[in-house]
């Protein structure tokens, strides 16, 4: 590790300014086998290089063609998630070896070619249990099938994290190395310390290096979720100055009702409790490629409406996917400076491009406080902007849980307001904007009170306009109700006298009959 | 008197063409051209069609444009090898498209299902079901009173707006037909149509039986049938006639329950949930308060008007954690009547709502033309609709006229129903009987659909109302112009006997 620190004073750390030329990134895939969550691990791997302003174009070997890594990539990453499948594609495999530019191997499969890079003896591991240690950090991780691992590294080798058997006789070996311009990691985990390690040596072979402390988010918010757990837990987090940031649905419709009003009322606590807020993006129902300014439309709404009652979102959340979709992308994301990537579900796309772009300002990448909690001693810093989530609570029991996690964790949280974050979101011809605390609405300071926004104008809705016929269908509807009235007394009043007549007729004929 | 000659019994067409046959006819040129003829007219796929394609084989091709909502999809696919997909609603349509696909494996085609074998499958049973139908409407004349009778039973059935669905995969046409055939059964029983009674006593049960069999809404219907099966029991008594009505209204109840029981959890929540958001919460300025003193969080005053599948985005899908133990397990079907019983003037504004587009039968939300016809996107059939587009005009929209026409058709078939029973007879009996379970239909559907699901779909809901008034309507017409209306009792040697 010592390399690490002689060799940082040559990679300057700055605010990686993510429009620069230069960050296109290239990530190829063997597979995404899907029945071993290696879908996530894809995602969050995009979501890792976004937040360090990396353009990335992903492409699965199957679709790569020949001469498609051309200079323009800074970088490229080979992933291998199925070893049994492995890289077949040998127009990538030959366009790969004749790229100049920095490489990353993640997993099995290594080329003679890049070993040879890496200047380093490869060795294979079978069947192991072995522990990550990265500067005083480690976490045991889950038993291994295959490793490969590399031995008699060279001086100038940059090694990340080592990896140790249990048994104390064996030798450890690196797990992450640099060498040069090409970077290898065995494997790729999008959760723990591999995942912290591995975005480490992600931000020092790509030169994105970004130290920065985690910022606690609470996700899964919405209008539904109990209100009054929320409002505690920011005032748990205010209380032990514990800055940190929600990120919560919305609705677009109903803003009228009172339910609304009381649920922006404990979104304006959240924001007085020193909390900032991500408006994250509505779930994907039956949508297709032509809701594309429907949800333009959503979003628009739903941001305007938090603004009218004084809740002012800092970003945009949303699932990784809406990163790799062209649409989804644009009628979101591109809105604001600050994102905040969550990991995907089930992901719905629009017009999926693969092709994930980065944000103006920041773009956290998520890591949920559990995966972590596993890792003894985790390092304060992260090499890239990070958000450590806890999921809303749903009962007092879980709230109590959750305070006692965030409070257990020794770290110093992503503070807004000292790190002078500077964000804003341009929706429908309105600029909401957050200057370290301040928030701004197109361009003029605001103050958050408790007190209800008086809306009456905004509220006003433009009366319908009245159909030609209404009058008529109303008319009519009338009569026929008195007309069939009309017959039903006509009808009540015949029945009566048919009745007495019967009745008479039977009586008469009696008489006669007596007669 | 040149009119009534031309009707004169030694008139060659009067002889060889009886009303029933003319309603038949004119029904098979003006729906078959429609149906079968290309560029064929249909209804397009509003998202339902996959639980009657998918169990019984049928996949859709791959095409260059959507299938759904715009456009009548002609051709589909058979498979070929073991179905995987379990059966996603159990309903009687399966017969139908069963018998289209084993006609089509036979006569076109064993890889390409041609959707006109489902129509002709629907197709042939209506004609008899339109020919039952005037039958029994007219007999026992054959005068000029007797063909408007079959004219009008034309204007009303052979509307496009009912014969479009016929090429769809919606389980409509099954209800339509079954519900002409229990109607036509009685009736030739009123009218004495048939030397034995058995064959349509047998034709009612069956029918009924697929009607509430065909949809999981129609089982509660199962009560409307057995009022109207009641009137059988007016019959005059006879041992095996005893037998097969007690077996047959065991079995109309039994599918009635059995079809109840068969709407899985999934349906339940769907129903659950929109009975809430298109039920509960419109119609009423703001539902916030009122569901806070239901016992819901107000919050989910927020999820007006949403659908549970939702069409294109939603803050929160319904099938999340968080909804279904903070809103769905709330409540139930029971709280839902306690709450519209304390919101009155919320429940009645609903049903006006039901009540509002009740006799719109044409579904407007999907095209009924094909890509290749050229047609714009979800354009809407025009030929043949001018019943259904007057009684959607003009129709009251409220559901007090509803009431009050029920009140009006129960009151005039009481007052034969009375005689009849004064008389001895049981024929009035049971035309009452069929008024009264058909009106029950009128009024309880659009208020179970209203408890049961708010004005989500209503109009797929509502279905069997405006066949029901319609039928009922041609009842009261044909009752009033043979003079029937007050009794069923013709008097000796009145009749132009067919």
């Amino acid at each position: 590790m010592w390399l690490t620190i002689i060799l940082l004073p040559f990679f300057p750390l700055h605010q990686v300014d993510a429009a620069t030329t230069g960050n296109q990134v290239m990530l190829v895939y063997d597979s995404q086998n899907k029945s071993d969550e290696k879908p996530h691990d894809i995602d969050v791997l995009q979501r890792s290089l976004t937040s360090m302003g990396l353009n990335v174009q992903t492409v699965s070997q199957a679709d790569y063609h020949k001469g498609m890594l051309t200079s323009k990539y800074q970088a490229v990453i080979t992933m291998i998630n199925w070893p049994e499948v492995g890289l077949t594609n040998q127009d990538f495999i030959h366009d790969r070896a004749r790229f100049k530019g920095i490489e990353l191997h993640i997993g099995q499969d290594l080329t003679e070619d890049e070993s040879h890079r890496l200047q380093a003896a490869p060795k294979k591991l079978y069947q192991q249990q072995l522990i990550l240690k990265s500067q005083g950090s480690s976490q045991v991780l889950p038993f291994s099938e295959t490793l490969t691992v590399f031995d008699h590294l060279p001086t100038s080798a940059q090694r990340f994290g080592q990896l140790s058997p249990q048994q104390n006789d064996q030798p450890s070996y690196p797990y992450g190395l640099i060498q040069g311009n090409m970077g290898y990691l065995p494997y790729f985990e999008g959760k723990g310390l591999s995942l912290i390690v591995a975005l480490d040596l992600m931000a020092h072979l790509f030169h994105r290096v970004v130290s920065s402390r985690p910022l606690l988010t609470i996700t899964g918010v919405s209008p539904y979720v109990d209100l009054k757990l929320l409002q505690e837990l920011g005032a748990f987090l205010q209380k032990n100055q514990i800055p940190f940031a929600i990120s919560t649905v919305t609705v677009s419709d109903n803003t009228e009702l009172r339910a609304y009003r009381d649920f922006t009322k404990v979104l304006r606590r959240i924001e007085l409790d020193d909390g900032v807020i991500f408006m994250q993006v509505p779930k994907i129902g039956g949508a297709t490629a032509a809701d594309a300014t429907l949800l333009n439309q959503v979003v628009d709404t739903s941001l305007v409406n938090l603004a009218n009652y004084q809740v002012y979102p800092v970003g945009l959340s949303a699932p990784g996917y809406w990163n790799q979709d062209k649409l989804l992308r644009s009628a979101s994301l591109k809105k604001s400076q600050a994102w905040l990537l969550l990991s995907n579900r089930t992901p719905l796309y629009l017009h999926q491009d693969n092709r994930s772009q980065v944000s103006e300002g920041k773009s956290w990448l998520t890591l949920s406080i559990k995966s972590v909690m596993s890792v003894q001693k985790l390092p304060s810093r992260f090499d890239s902007p990070t958000a450590l989530t806890v999921p809303m609570p749903s009962r007092k029991t879980q709230l109590t849980e959750i305070e006692r996690q965030i409070t257990k964790l020794p770290l110093d949280w992503y503070d807004p307001v000292s790190e002078q974050m500077k964000t804003q979101i341009e929706t429908g011809g309105v600029l909401i904007a957050y200057d370290s605390g301040q928030y701004i609405l197109n361009g003029r300071d605001k103050q958050i009170t408790m007190s209800t926004p008086h809306l009456a104008q905004q509220m006003k809705q433009a009366p319908a306009t009245r159909p030609l016929f209404k009058g008529f269908f109303k008319v009519e509807g009338v009569i026929l109700l008195i007309f069939f009235s009309l017959v039903l007394i006509v009808l009540l009043i015949f029945v009566r006298i048919g009745r007495k007549h019967y009745i008479k007729k039977f009586k008469s004929k009696n008489g006669e009959g007596v007669d | 008197m040149k009119i009534h000659l031309m009707f004169s019994k030694q008139n060659w067409l009067v002889q060889h063409l009886s009303p029933a046959m003319l309603a038949c006819l004119l029904t098979a040129l003006i729906s078959g051209w429609l149906l079968f003829l290309p560029q064929i007219h249909g209804l397009a796929d509003n998202g339902d069609f996959y639980r009657a394609m998918l169990s019984n084989g049928v996949y859709r091709l791959p095409l260059h444009y959507r299938q759904y909502l715009n456009y009548v999809v002609p051709k589909f696919g058979l498979l070929q090898y073991y179905n995987e997909n379990n059966v996603a609603v159990f309903s009687s349509q399966t017969l139908f498209v069963k018998t289209a696909v084993f006609l089509n494996r036979l006569f076109y085609s064993k890889t390409i299902f041609d959707l006109r074998f489902l129509a002709g499958v629907y197709f042939i049973p209506y004609l008899f079901a339109i020919y039952f139908l005037t039958r029994s409407l007219v007999y026992p004349y054959r005068n000029l009173k007797s063909y408007l009778i079959a004219l009008l039973v034309v204007f009303v059935f052979a509307d496009s707006s009912f014969t479009l669905y016929f090429n769809s995969f919606f389980a409509e046409p099954g209800m339509l037909i079954a519900m002409l055939f229990a109607f036509a059964a009685i009736m030739s029983l009123v009218r004495h149509c048939d030397v034995k009674s058995w064959p349509m006593v047998t034709v009612f049960f069956l029918s009924t039986i697929i009607l509430i069999t065909n949809k999981q809404q129609n089982a509660p219907l199962a009560l409307s049938f057995l009022v109207v099966a009641a009137g059988l029991l007016f019959m005059p008594k006879k041992h095996h006639r005893t037998l097969l009505l007690a077996v047959g209204m065991m079995a109309v109840l039994a599918s009635g329950v059995v079809t109840y029981r068969m709407i899985n959890q999934e349906f339940n929540d769907v129903n659950q949930y929109q009975a809430f958001t298109h039920g509960v919460l419109m119609e009423t300025p703001d539902p916030s308060r009122q569901i806070e003193k239901g016992g819901i969080n107000e919050q989910f005053a927020l999820m007006r008007a949403q659908d549970y599948y939702p069409k294109n985005f939603a803050s929160v899908k319904p099938s999340q954690k968080v909804v279904r133990k903070r809103l769905i397990a709330k409540y139930n079907y029971a709280w839902l009547v306690r709450y519209y019983a304390g919101h009155l003037h919320q429940f009645s504004a609903l049903l006006d709502v039901a009540a509002k587009d009740l006799m719109i039968t044409q579904v407007k939300a999907v095209g009924d033309y094909t890509k290749l016809s050229g047609a714009r996107p979800g354009q809407q059939f025009t030929y043949f609709t001018l019943f259904s587009s007057v009684m959607g005009a003009f129709f009251p929209k409220r559901f007090v006229f509803l009431i009050l026409l029920a009140v009006v058709f129960i009151g005039v078939y009481a007052v034969s129903a009375y005689l009849d029973f004064k008389a001895g007879r049981y024929e009035a009996i049971m035309r009452f009987l069929l008024v009264l379970g058909l009106m029950t239909i009128v009024i309880f559907v659009p208020i179970i659909s209203i408890i049961g699901d708010g004005d989500a779909d209503l109009a797929k809901h509502l279905f069997m109302v405006p066949v029901s008034l319609d039928l009922l309507f041609l009842l009261l017409i044909s009752d009033a112009l043979t003079h029937r209306l007050w009794t069923t009792h013709l008097k000796a040697g009145a009749s132009n006997e067919t």
